[in-house]
């Protein structure tokens, strides 16, 4: 593990699901068509996607669940199929969702059964499950069931089982889904944290937590990367999203068309239109640099007399790089 | 809004008939479809057959007549099963699949769905029973001397009490949960008390006086009586009076239990918790 | 060091306790499942001892009813245990849905599968207590010539019944209709082991069968040692029948446990319920 470069590998992952009972078939789902990504070691990458994109299915292949219709995985260094024991050993798996938890078991007492299953020591078992708990703010509710718990609660404790084992490789599906905004960014503090200690892949169709979170996203789309880079590169590559919208309080009476010129003229614009208002004008401009283009009009603007109400700079979202891959807008 | 809204039926008969109806297909849907022809069907005829089997070779070198009455005992143990397992356990399983509180929610009466998940379930009783009486007849050369009317009346009084009994075991059910542990518990309890291996009367003293508050003991002896050995209404009165209590008396008694712990279960709050 | 592991057989028994731990804690947020199991085999014996009373039956094979009908229900009750926990382990895990949860730890299948029956037996045995003194009152009479006999007859039956719950467990797995498959065959293997009836009142054609039912012999031998006095060497046969049978179905449990979990990830029905 020590020399790993890649926390996980993903290549031409495929998943098909048939339809029918057992023995009728009649056709099949493709959930994943073609899928390949990799997490370098000691980052937080994620796959983002619309609901049914393949992004459950990727990361049930990738932890075990699953075994893939072609291609193959790493985690960790070890094949997915043939490794399977190793992978889990090396993996800590957020499943999410209202489930996956011992309803009739106190919190600790869910660490203790897993910590067994993941083959810890009576020790580590139980000093692992008291830090972790702290960690997540359970442990004056250790001691109570589970089916008590709130899904904000819950959700933190299946993170707490995911990391009882202190795996090199955590897989988070959806991690914040369900929770209230004060959790949701508790818990994006706490996964923020993982790294680099940890390397994180999650899934979200939260663009937001996607673009703060991750320092590579793979966008999915009906089972397919559609784009895949930093945040910055993937926003980089939409053209015409990126916008500074200034209204005055004049009019320009007259010099409208003399400001458009001299806008239009600076090197990071591509274009400029001005429009009338009730009480002043509206200069929306497109433009390669906001910061630049921000700058060199409100000094062009002294020259005028122009005060200025409002500026807004608008720059494109993951929405936008979506939109311009996918040919549809999210969801 | 005055509007009428004509995908939704106000009459409240309306809707219990349509949920009762709904119920039932569902459930005969999805043992006899779904589960593929013989599935649960397996199950139900598996366990009379085979213990009528086990009795039939404990019987047959002793007492023929014993055969004759476990033959109807155990038919009835099929209806008294299916009371127990489908109205109690279908709640159970509803819980589990996360659909118990949308079944709540609906303005339909409790009673219409759960008379329908009961009668859905009727089926594989049918079947089983009808095992149950060939093999006694086929391989343990039981003869039957059946008097028609007298079957029939008393087989609908027995019908109409277990009903109303299943009402009651759901509504535990729902209180207690893990209605398949209650069920196996109440029926190893009725298969003890209820005469159906054997009559009452082989039970020693102190256990006929429970067994006689039930309406198994009584109700299978009417109907062995009367489809074994043609007896008349007169000879029957007796039994027959004491069903009819309990056939007008245990589907009241039902509903209102029903109603009851509903009530203290919401009071409660945990009727989607498993 | 973080985190420390344990060996693997180290992990495997304490994978196993957990198990049968955390079985019994859930277990016991029932109120029924507490007066259920134990109350379960009482009723199962009363009956049966009604019914041989009711048929004039003064003794079985030589023994008393009520000693007969003893060891039958403790032999019901290792295969309650072993088919309706472990081999009902996965299905339960469903229901809850941890079964995934399960199959993302590394922890060994087998010691999770036995680690259910193991729990389920221990919830048994306040109720063996109670039916050994049920059955003393009504006249059991017992006759242990040879305690290694009775302790070599016993061990049989547990291995015999471990065989079956691991047997079952990948069916369980695969089919989604544990609950069915189990009732279903439950009644049968309730005739065939002559559990409840002497194995000599079966017909002949079901003979065979029922000595392909690990249990079968380990249940004739636990009987004689423990009512009839009989020693080690003349159950020994009846013993080694029972083992042989128990292998053969513990390796084919093993093997199905492997190809179920393969087949399963294959169709993605695992979690599915
Ligand atoms: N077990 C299954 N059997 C058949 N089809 C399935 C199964 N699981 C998922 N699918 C299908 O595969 C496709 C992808 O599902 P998946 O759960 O991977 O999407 P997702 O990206 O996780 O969506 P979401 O954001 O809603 O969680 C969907 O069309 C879904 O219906
Ligand atoms: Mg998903």
């Amino acid at each position: 593990m020590a020399g790993m470069e890649r926390a996980i590998d993903a290549e031409h992952l495929r998943r098909v699901y048939p339809k029918g009972g057992l023995f009728r078939r009649r056709g099949d789902t493709v959930a994943v068509d073609d899928i390949s990504f990799h997490v370098p070691r000691g980052t937080v990458f994620g796959l983002l996607g619309p609901n049914g994109a393949g992004k459950t299915t990727t990361i049930k292949m990738l932890s075990t669940l699953l075994i893939p219709t072609a291609g193959w995985a790493r985690v960790a260094g070890f094949d997915v199929v043939r490794q399977d024991r190793a992978v889990r050993r090396h993996l800590g798996v957020v499943l999410g969702g209202d489930r996956g938890l011992y309803g009739k078991l106190s919190a600790r007492a869910n660490l203790q059964y897993f910590g067994n299953l993941y083959g810890m020591t009576t020790d580590s078992i139980r000093r692992r499950t008291g830090e972790m708990l702290e960690l997540v703010g359970l442990t004056e509710r250790a001691d109570d069931r589970v089916e008590r718990f709130s899904r904000g609660m819950k959700q933190r404790l299946h993170l707490t089982k995911a990391l009882l084992h202190d795996p090199p490789i955590l897989i988070l599906d959806e991690p914040t889904i369900g929770l209230d905004p004060a959790a949701a960014i508790d818990l994006r503090r706490a996964i923020a944290a993982l790294v680099p200690r940890h390397s994180v892949l999650l899934t979200t169709h939260d663009m937001h937590e996607a673009d703060q979170l991750c320092r590579e996203i793979a966008i999915v789309d009906r089972g397919r990367v559609v784009a895949q880079g930093t945040p910055a590169e993937l926003k980089s590559r939409v053209s015409g999203a990126r916008r500074v919208v200034i209204e005055t309080h004049e009019t320009l009476n007259g010099r409208a068309l003399e400001v458009e010129r001299a806008i239009g003229a600076l090197e990071p614009v591509r274009s400029v239109s001005i429009r009338p208002e009730d009480r002043g004008a509206n200069l929306t401009i497109l433009c390669d640099d906001t910061a630049r283009t921000l700058d060199d009009t409100l000094s062009l603007l002294r020259r005028y007399p122009a005060t200025i109400r409002t500026v807004t700079v608008i720059e494109p979202t993951l929405e936008d790089v979506f939109l311009s891959v996918a040919g549809r807008s999210f969801e | 809004m005055s509007q009428s809204i004509p995908a939704v039926s106000n009459s409240s008969r309306r809707i219990a008939v349509q949920a009762a109806r709904a119920s039932f297909l569902a459930k005969l849907r999805e043992h006899v479809f779904i589960n593929g022809a013989g599935g649960y069907v397996l199950v139900w005829v598996a366990f009379p057959v085979i213990t009528l089997g086990m009795l039939g070779l404990l019987y047959r070198s002793r007492d023929p007549a014993l055969l004759g009455y476990a033959v109807i005992g155990i038919t009835c143990g099929a209806f008294i099963s299916n009371a127990l397992y489908y109205v109690g356990q279908i709640l159970d399983e509803e819980r589990l699949e996360g659909t118990l509180i949308n079944l709540f929610l609906t303005p339909a009466p409790r009673l219409s769905w759960l008379s329908g998940f009961a009668f859905g379930g009727l089926f594989e009783t049918l079947v089983s029973a009808a095992c149950t009486v060939l093999l006694g007849t086929v391989v343990f050369g039981v003869r039957f001397h059946p008097n028609i009317a007298a079957v029939v009346l008393c087989f609908l009084l027995f019908i109409l009490a277990l009903w109303g009994l299943g009402f009651m075991f759901s509504a535990l059910g729902l209180i207690l949960k893990r209605s398949n542990d209650l069920a196996n518990l109440l029926s190893s309890f009725v298969f003890l008390l209820g005469g159906i291996y054997y009559p009452v009367s082989a039970l020693p003293v102190w256990l006929r006086v429970p067994a006689d508050v039930l309406p198994f003991g009584v109700g299978i002896q009417a109907l062995a009586a009367a489809s074994l050995h043609d007896a008349s209404f007169g000879t029957l009165a007796p039994q027959l009076v004491r069903l009819e209590v309990f056939a007008a008396v245990l589907p009241v008694l039902g509903l209102l239990t029903f109603g009851w712990l509903e009530r203290k279960v919401r009071r409660r709050g945990d009727l989607e918790i498993y | 060091m973080i985190v420390t592991y344990r060996n693997p057989g180290a992990g495997f028994v304490a994978t196993l306790l957990a198990t049968s731990r955390a079985y019994l804690q859930r277990s016991s947020a029932y109120l029924i499942a507490l007066i259920r199991w134990p109350l379960g085999p009482l009723f199962t014996f009363a009956t049966w001892r009604v019914t041989y009373h009711a048929a004039g039956n003064g003794s079985v094979e030589g023994a008393t009813v009520s000693g007969f009908l003893l060891v039958g229900v403790f032999g019901l009750i290792t295969w309650t245990s072993s088919i309706w926990a472990s081999g009902y382990a996965v299905e339960y895990e469903r229901g809850e849905g941890t079964s995934a949860s399960l199959f993302l730890t590394p922890a060994s299948r087998a010691a999770v599968v036995a680690g259910y029956g193991l729990g389920s037996f221990v919830w048994f045995l306040p109720s063996f207590a109670a039916l050994a003194f049920l059955a003393i009152v009504t006249g059991a009479r017992f006759d242990i010539g040879d305690p290694p006999a009775a302790i070599a007859a016993t061990v049989s039956l547990f291995v015999a019944s471990l065989a079956a719950g691991f047997a079952f467990s990948g069916l369980f797995i695969l089919s989604r209709k544990a609950n069915l498959i189990a009732n279903v065959l439950q009644s049968p293997a309730y005739l065939l082991s002559g559990l409840l009836i002497p194995l000599s009142s079966l017909p002949a054609w079901l003979r065979p069968l029922s000595g392909a039912v690990p249990a079968t012999q380990a249940v004739v031998a636990l009987r004689r040692s423990v009512l009839l006095g009989a020693s080690t060497r003349s159950i020994g046969a009846d013993v080694l029948h029972s083992l042989a049978v128990s292998v053969v179905w513990f390796v084919v449990g093993l093997i199905g446990l492997r190809v179920v979990e393969y087949v399963a990830k294959h169709t993605g029905r695992l979690e599915l319920f």
